[in-house]
């Protein structure tokens, strides 16, 4: 498809100093307490807000030249490995690939295994997860480390033997609900979502006591008859509506808030859950969306619904990075998010009120955000229904995936491993069927976007809403990001490299061949007064699979792979 | 890319795989009866089998390839699987969904893609 027969919006762009110097004045100091004791990676954003930024900054620029290697792990099981690791005093602890099929603790400074977790998660689990057999590492609080696995269960285990002392039955897997992402640790309750937006299920967020295991509550991401929201599905669509949570959620302590973001709605065919127009009533909450809940309680407190009545899959699911910002002279307690629909939105992560929302990838479904409603300008004629294609940006992959963007606070920007990927597509008839994929959009074909280039990594100031700068690569679906203290931004492609640049000016200073596609988020840790990079490398195999013929010449790239790499400079 | 056109070229193709079928096989009626389960087979497929056994039934991964693994299947071993699953691998049954005519359908596309890529069928009716 060329891509004439689509009108993109200019999004904001521009590699001025101006804006350059603007977005370091304004930055500030994010809720973490920078520095002091900056060591570890303790959470799955190195913090509870989901930063992906680290202060430690022993490796930069003028040194990058001598960093190399330190040790490599195989972590024994093949495809879609997606793992952040932990590092917690002087032990790594991370997952493979499966379920995970294996949870490791290592010596962080040699690799040496401490001690594996087997999960023993059946093979048959490939059936009910849509996008591959993926696990995105674990949770870690007071001698203990927390699982999601995709067979459902929730463990916890003794952080320094590897023994489980508890586990928990979150959710049937049969019906196509997996676990693939650590849970999110507020005080003593552990709090868990599953993927299964594309299986019709009816998603919950549900928490557990840290020490037994037991059940403290159940939210529905989808409300009941007699709940407020149920009103927005059309007849009865809400018993499979989705809106299931399985990416990471973030935590504020201070405001003792969670936030977790939620999937698209079931199934992708609109019209059986909403009359699938602009501006229509069934607007399906709360789907792709991100609620703000109560830990103690799980009472909702507030929703922003990212993508009402979503047709187009684009979910909610993307992190929400909590950090402080100044904008106007004033304090921001703020959210930052980089959606699917191709937005980036900042709001107020106290009360839930938008502040901004500007498109960071070139997007035709929309022309900006009512920011008073939260409702989309939709641009007619770009829902796809049973009788018409429609070609739309971003895709269904989104102008970001689940990879998680980085937020500086000393450079003040966000990196997002963003995706230029266009679709055409036409709705289908489906039914729902326990375990089996509630969809209903075929055929689709995806096609490269404006420029054409697939995959950007966007430095991105929050508070402009424009880039600073930015780095086109020729293959999509980027890993995670990380960014450090010492002035570096670090991100892998799906030919198998991983890389660093200057996070000020985008220059590529550093590379390394992991020899299979890397989709994981890269962390940085320091251990005997060294500092070390990590990254898994080992590229998907669904997803690549599913998208046939355009994914191809990314397949062909590099095979499927499970490896650690830890790098740290020559001594 | 230009994927729309890429069906249609992958559509020719089948078509003149199937042109190329003995001539007992290749009565005009019998030949349009064929095209028709290809495309039938090919929706059917990309709708339900797809994000398991790849877009046009394209997987890389050789567990997931069809086109290859029915390369020595009998028509009989495609029916069986696709009716029963496979349960414990994570190949679900289609007996309750899928109606044997649809179940046909797929099997006329999966061969027809077998030829299509010259893959050397010794797969027994
Ligand atoms: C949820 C994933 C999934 C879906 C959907 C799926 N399959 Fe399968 N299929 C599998 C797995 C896993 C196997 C077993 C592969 C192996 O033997 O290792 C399999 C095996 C098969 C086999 C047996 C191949 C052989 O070696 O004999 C056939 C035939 C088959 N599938 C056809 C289909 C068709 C047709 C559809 C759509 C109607 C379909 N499958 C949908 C996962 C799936």
């Amino acid at each position: 498809m060329d891509t004439k027969t689509s009108k993109s919006i200019n999004r904001p762009t521009g590699r001025c100093a101006l804006l350059f110097a603007l977005a370091l004045a304004a930055a500030t100091l994010m809720t973490r307490a920078a520095n002091a004791a900056d060591t570890g990676w303790t959470h799955y954003g190195n913090d509870a807000g989901n930063t992906h930024y680290s202060s430690l900054a022993q490796i930069k620029p003028d040194n990058i030249a001598h960093l190399h290697a330190a040790y490599a792990v195989s972590l024994g099981a093949l495809r879609s490995n997606q793992s952040t690791p932990l590092v917690v005093g002087d032990t790594m602890y991370v997952t493979s690939s499966w379920g995970p099929k294996f949870v490791y603790a290592l010596d962080a400074a040699t690799g040496a295994i401490k001690w594996r977790y087997q999960s023993f998660v059946p093979e048959n689990v490939i059936q009910f997860a849509c996008c591959d057999v993926g696990n995105r590492g674990v949770s870690y609080r007071d001698g203990k480390v927390f699982v999601g696995q995709l067979d459902g269960k929730l463990v916890a285990l003794d952080a320094k033997t590897g023994k489980p002392i508890w586990k928990t039955k979150v959710v049937d897997y049969k019906q196509g609900a997996v676990i693939s992402s650590p849970p999110v640790i507020a005080g003593n309750k552990v709090i868990t979502g599953f993927g299964g937006g594309d299986y019709g299920v009816r998603g919950y967020l549900s928490a557990y006591d840290a020490d037994t295991g037991k059940l403290l509550w159940k939210t529905y991401t989808v409300p009941g008859p007699g709940e407020p929201g149920n009103e927005t599905w059309k007849g009865d669509s809400w018993k499979h509506g989705g809106a299931a949570s399985w990416v990471p959620g973030s935590y504020d302590p201070k405001l003792n808030i969670v936030y977790f973001g939620t999937s698209n709605p079931g199934p992708w065919e609109a019209g059986l859950r909403s009359t699938n127009t602009p501006d229509g009533k069934y607007v399906n909450l709360y789907s792709s969306s991100v609620v703000a809940l109560n830990p103690d309680t799980g009472k909702i407190l507030w929703y922003i619904q990212y993508t009402p009545d979503d047709a187009w899959d684009f979910d909610g699911v993307n992190e929400s990075v909590l950090a402080d910002l100044t904008i106007d002279g004033k304090k921001l307690p703020a959210l930052m998010h980089a959606d699917r629909n191709g937005f980036l939105y900042v709001a107020n992560r106290k009360t839930g009120r938008l502040i901004s929302a500007k498109p960071f990838v070139p997007v035709t479904w929309a022309t900006g955000i009512n920011l008073e409603t939260g409702r989309p300008i939709e641009v007619p004629g770009m829902r796809p229904t049973l009788t018409h294609e429609a070609h739309v940006c971003p895709s269904m992959m989104g102008g970001k995936n689940w990879q998680p963007m980085s937020y500086n606070p000393g450079t003040g920007l966000v990196y997002i491993p963003a995706l230029n990927l266009c679709v055409a597509e036409k709705e289908d008839k489906v039914e729902y069927h326990k375990g089996l994929m509630y969809v209903g959009i075929n055929p689709f074909s995806l096609y490269t976007g404006p420029g054409g280039y697939n995959g950007e990594l966007i430095a991105w100031n929050p508070i402009t809403q424009a880039a600073a700068w930015s780095i086109h690569e020729p293959l999509w679906y980027l890993s995670g990001v990380l960014s450090t203290g010492g002035g570096l931004v670090f991100y892998g492609t799906l030919d198998g490299w991983f890389k660093a640049v200057d996070a000020k000016s985008g220059k590529l200073l550093w590379k390394f061949y992991t020899g299979s596609g890397v989709n994981a988020a890269p962390i940085t840790y320091e251990v005997g007064g060294r500092q070390y990079i990590a990254v898994v490398s080992g590229r998907t195999v669904t997803m690549l699979s599913l998208l046939g013929k355009f994914a191809a010449p990314a397949a062909e790239k590099t095979a499927e792979s499970g490896m650690l790499f830890v790098f740290a400079l020559d001594q | 890319m230009m994927p729309r056109r890429l069906l249609l070229i992958s559509l020719i193709f089948a078509g003149l795989a199937i042109f190329r079928i003995p001539a007992t096989y290749a009565g005009a009626d019998a030949k349009a009866a064929d095209s028709h389960a290809i495309e039938q087979g090919r929706h059917l497929f990309n709708a339900n089998c797809a994000h398991c056994h790849g877009e046009d039934a394209g997987a890389e991964d050789p567990y997931y390839n069809l086109p290859q693994l029915l390369s020595d299947k009998s028509d009989k071993d495609f029916t069986t699987a696709v009716t029963n699953g496979i349960p414990d691998k994570g190949m679900p049954p289609w007996k309750t969904i899928l109606k044997p005519g649809q179940i046909g359908d797929l099997l006329v596309y999966l061969r027809s893609v077998e030829k299509e890529q010259g893959i050397d069928t010794g797969s027994q009716p």
